[in-house]
């Protein structure tokens, strides 16, 4: 007994039709009905045929394969004898397949809908956890996402018309992490100053030699258009939403070549050459190492020189720049005598008010009236810091230029021009002298206002005046012109103060009347610094290294536009290298603007919050020295001509004691394979000033004190 | 015709050759400023709704779209391309969002399930055609202490290819044709030995496919077990009642057969009930995660 279950012939098997939606109900059965459901599902099964009427008589016309004519026939009014029951139709397997997968659809729908527009919908669509960062920062969707206020709604607009700056969100972020005015283009830098470095990279022929990936970007055009003139969203590097602990500065190292105009493949490989670094200024402070190291610590000073680098210097906090160790740690031995002056030959102070000789007789033989001027000043002209305070006095000014190349000391071939502006110049430091002893600190200060053009704050004008003594004004005054008082009515009301020819002889006034013969010297006596009275100058003696009298007036005059008053010729003479203090000599003098300079008083350090392109952490790299130390790295330039690039003001224009680092110094270790080849191992993207955001919350002590 | 195994080698390094250009074009593409997930996003979707199409090239068979057979051969190749595409654009890494976590998980079940019945489609109508060649497993013993030749219906072969939805009619006239047999075991032996026999075990199981799971496991215990019963019952029964159980029996393996074909061929049908479902809705989640990007872009480029 073989079974044929299956039946081929046209007129054994139902034709099958499973695309249909619906199928009839008895089918699961094994016995569905020839007609089967209609395309809504409604069964329409009557009987198994029609019977078809031949004559007077009805015929069965059952189809073969569903049992061909029955025996029983149609009934006597032509019906089927054979009524098929009803079924409840079934959908075909296609169809349930659809329906489930509408209902699936809609459901996802349905949840979608459900979570992203109830409570918590901004978790449901948050692509992930925010860095710890921002996690508390960041308490609103809409504090960086300026569309997520709208809901779902405006959702869908922003995702289909674009209404934002060209900044997009980046300008949120900026709120907070403030690069200053290019914040968001490349780099923080202007697009001026993007074309400069551009163009001069391209002026050096460097080739540029993209990764086989670069290429093929080029090739394809993907690399998009990156100028300049760009705005780089803070988006483009740092990605968010990446979890708790995920960096947001981690980052293909390639992509920053994107805008690059000369491209390379590795650090190891094609890297252009360092040029000069880590070189790009001469140093703050003048020391020139070669010099040292090969003459100064030689002979009896061998003993005083440092044994190693380290005695002079020393990683900062952070262990990226080595610092200079303080001056008193490492200069002072041989150096803090000269700023006092010791074993100088000249003058140990600088003169602040001194009086300079004055061919007073020829002036009276030609008629002009000085009054009183003693003898015995024999200074041939007038120190820079009284010129200085004098300089607001046209009249002062007009006579200064007269006298430009008189001898004071002998004005008895002088014309009479020449003469009477020696009177007035006379007069006009009678009438400092006087101010100052009368009004002390307070004439000092109204004068530099004057001069300086600008409000002096209390502690600036503190440090400029060196707290000078008001006793030394008036003494000095005493001393020098004991009658100024009225002789300077009498010039005010017209009268003639009355420069007698005897006064100019025997009845000086003698400066150190009174006083036993065998004192030392003011000078001599102020060892530790200070203001003092001699002859006919009050001097100022340096206090030490740091002299904040000193610092101040420098730093002021050189910040002072050079065009005003006598500046250019006050900072000249504090800023001569053997000038009183010996600042100079050590703290070189940039050029900072078009007619202002400003004194290095500290060598490099670290700048909080300021960034550079490149940057570099000696700590890790201590472990790596040799023998050499760091003399591994930085090797002496022994030709160099160090101390002839502080001859101007311009610090780029340099010869460093120390010969530039080779790249390959560096690509022994930092290969592919090896310690990071990175860009951002060595270089920052974001350079400059980084200003953190600060609350501009307002103080109410009621809530604070609660 | 082109041989299968040169086909699929063709096919494979087609596919090879689609990996490699496609992660250079990728690699490249991730040295610019350029949002790499952008592009492979779009690329992705692109493609799953090309894979989405086969089912409306099903549906509209009038249409000139090409034969269904090349349709499947790009649905496969293209399929597993998916998958490279979707490791790109997610970076190799989880996703960690609500959102974007469904939205993996749900590739990652349309994909499975992708691969579970090309793995069905490949494999089970082989599993049929060889089925349909087995032996019964008799032992030796028993049928000669049977008497009787049942060594006859080994190797018999039922020699068709079933269609699915008629598998129900089949099993139908299987079932009339043991209960013929029941009703003559009584009429000729005057025993019920059969009828209790086929009341007690048969009936359930001729009245429809049974052991789906254990078919698709290709275990042979359902059909052992009612055989072996079977066979025990020979020893009891007289000769002509043993010449109907032998017939019976016959039909018990027909219906095993019909239950092995239905239960494999379902197999091939319903996990498309998995696959094309969720198809629909990785899609729709897929255009939520798009517009989610879009509106909340954060100025990326």
């Amino acid at each position: 007994m073989i079974f044929r279950l299956q039946r081929y012939g046209f007129d054994q098997s139902k034709y099958d039709r499973p695309n249909r939606k619906w199928v009839c109900g008895w089918a699961q059965d094994g016995k569905s009905c020839p007609v089967g459901p209609d395309s809504k599902g409604n069964c329409i099964a009557g009987h198994e045929c029609i019977p078809i009427k031949n004559r007077d008589r009805w015929a069965c016309s059952r189809a073969k394969e569903f049992g061909g004519k029955c025996s029983a026939g149609p009934l006597p009014d032509g019906t089927c004898c054979n009524a098929i029951p009803r079924c409840q139709p079934a959908l075909s397997i296609r169809a349930k397949r659809g329906a489930v997968a509408k209902w699936a659809s809609f459901f996802v729908l349905g949840l979608v809908l459900m979570f992203s527009a109830g409570p918590s919908g901004p978790n449901f669509i948050s692509p992930g956890e925010l860095t710890s960062y921002h996690q508390t920062a960041t308490q609103s969707c809409e504090n960086c996402h300026s569309d997520f206020r709208g809901g779902p709604v405006k959702w869908m607009r922003a995702a289909f018309v674009s209404t934002r700056s060209p900044q997009g969100e980046s300008r949120l972020c900026l709120s907070c992490h403030i690069f200053g005015g290019s914040g968001g283009s490349p780099h923080s830098l202007s697009e001026k100053k993007l074309i400069r470095i551009t163009q001069s990279i391209k002026a050096k022929g460097v080739v540029d030699s993209p990764s086989m990936g670069m290429g093929l970007a080029d090739l394809l055009s993907l690399n998009g258009k990156r100028g300049p003139e760009g705005f780089v969203a803070c988006a483009t590097c740092h990605r968010e939403h990446r979890g708790r602990n995920a960096s947001l500065a981690a980052l293909n190292h390639l992509r920053c070549q994107s805008c690059h105009a000369v491209r390379f493949t590795s650090f190891e490989g094609d890297h252009p050459e360092f040029s000069n670094f880590p070189h790009d200024r001469r140093t703050r402070l003048v020391f020139d190492h070669s010099r040292h190291l090969n003459k100064h610590f030689s002979g009896k000073m061998k003993n005083l020189a440092p044994k190693s680098c380290k005695n002079c210097h020393l990683p900062d906090a952070s262990g990226a720049l080595m610092t200079v160790r303080s001056f008193e740690t490492t200069c002072a031995s041989c150096h803090e005598g000269q700023i006092f002056g010791k074993g100088s030959a000249g003058e140990k102070g600088i003169p602040f008010i001194a009086l300079p000789g004055l061919d007073a007789e020829s002036l009276l033989g030609a008629k002009i009236d000085i009054g009183h001027w003693p003898q015995d000043a024999e200074r041939e002209d007038l120190p820079p810091f009284t010129r200085f305070l004098l300089s607001g006095d046209p009249k002062f000014q007009k006579a200064a230029a007269s006298l430009k190349d008189a001898d004071l000391l002998d004005l008895s071939k002088a014309n009479l021009a020449v003469k009477s502006a020696a009177g007035e110049f006379a007069w006009a430091i009678k009438k400092l002298v006087f101010d100052l002893a009368v009004n002390g600190q307070k004439a000092l200060k109204a004068r530099l206002k004057k001069l300086l053009g600008r409000r002096l704050s209390e502690a600036e004008f503190s440090r400029l005046s060196g707290q000078i003594p008001a006793g030394a004004l008036r003494l000095s005054q005493k001393k020098w012109f004991p009658g100024l008082s009225s002789e300077l009515s009498l010039r005010k009301e017209g009268g003639k103060p009355g420069t007698k020819k005897k006064e100019l002889g025997d009845k000086e006034v003698d400066s150190k009347e009174g006083e036993p013969e065998d004192l030392p010297s003011a000078e001599d006596i102020s060892v530790a610094g200070g203001w003092y009275l001699q002859d006919f100058s009050v001097y100022y003696r340096p206090s030490g290294h740091g002299d904040r009298f000193l610092q101040t007036w420098m730093d002021v005059v050189a910040g002072t536009d050079a065009s005003r008053g006598n500046v250019k010729v006050l900072f000249s003479a504090l800023s001569d290298r053997k000038a009183i203090g010996y600042c100079a000599k050590c703290h070189s003098i940039d050029r900072t603007g078009g007619k202002t300079q400003r004194v290095n008083w500290r060598a490099r350090r670290p700048v909080s919050r300021a960034k550079k392109f490149n940057r570099f952490r000696h700590s890790p790299h201590f472990s790596l020295l040799g023998e050499k130390g760091c003399l591994s790295c930085h090797r002496i330039n022994a030709k160099a001509d160090y101390l002839k690039g502080f001859k101007g003001d311009d610090p780029t224009t340099f010869s460093s004691n120390f010969l530039p680092i080779a790249k390959n110094v560096c690509a022994a270790c930092h290969t592919s394979g090896g310690a990071s080849n990175s860009c951002l191992t060595c270089h920052n993207y974001h350079i400059g000033k980084v200003i953190p955001a600060l609350t501009s919350a307002r103080m109410r002590a009621s809530e604070i004190s609660q | 015709m082109i041989p299968f195994a040169t086909r699929r080698l063709f096919n494979l390094f087609a596919l090879l050759i689609a990996l490699i250009s496609t992660l250079f074009a990728f690699q490249a593409y991730s040295t610019t400023l350029s949002r790499s997930q952008y592009l492979s996003g779009w690329f992705l979707l692109a493609v799953i709704v090309f894979l989405a199409a086969y089912n409306v090239q099903k549906k509209l068979p009038f249409l000139p779209m090409g034969s269904s057979a090349v349709w499947l051969q790009f649905h496969i190749y293209v399929g597993w391309f998916t998958f490279f595409l979707f490791m790109i654009h997610v970076e190799f890494r989880v996703p960690n969002g609500f959102l974007e976590s469904s939205l993996a998980l749900l590739y990652l079940a349309v994909a499975l399930s992708g691969v579970l019945g090309l793995w069905i489609s490949k494999g089970y109508p082989q599993r049929i055609a060889r089925h349909d060649r087995q032996q019964l497993n008799f032992q030796d013993g028993i049928m000669i202490n049977a008497n009787v030749e049942i060594a006859k219906i080994e190797g018999r072969k039922l020699g068709e290819e079933l269609i699915f939805e008629r598998i129900p009619v089949y099993i139908r006239e299987v079932r009339e044709n043991a209960e013929v047999l029941v009703v003559r075991s009584g009429e000729e032996s005057k025993s019920s030995s059969i009828a209790d026999f086929y009341s007690d075990r048969l009936h359930d199981y001729f009245s429809g496919p049974r052991n789906f799971w254990l078919h698709n496991m290709e275990s042979s215990r359902p059909l052992d077990s009612l055989i072996h019963e079977v066979v025990v019952l020979l020893r009891y029964i007289s000769e002509k009642e043993q010449t109907i159980l032998v017939e019976l029996s016959e039909l018990i393996r027909v219906k095993n057969q019909l239950d092995y074909c239905h239960a494999l061929q379902a197999m091939l049908k319903w996990w498309l009930f998995f696959h094309v479902p969720l198809t629909y809705c990785l899609l729709i989640l897929a255009a939520i995660h798009v517009v989610v990007v879009y509106a909340f872009s954060g100025g990326a480029q």
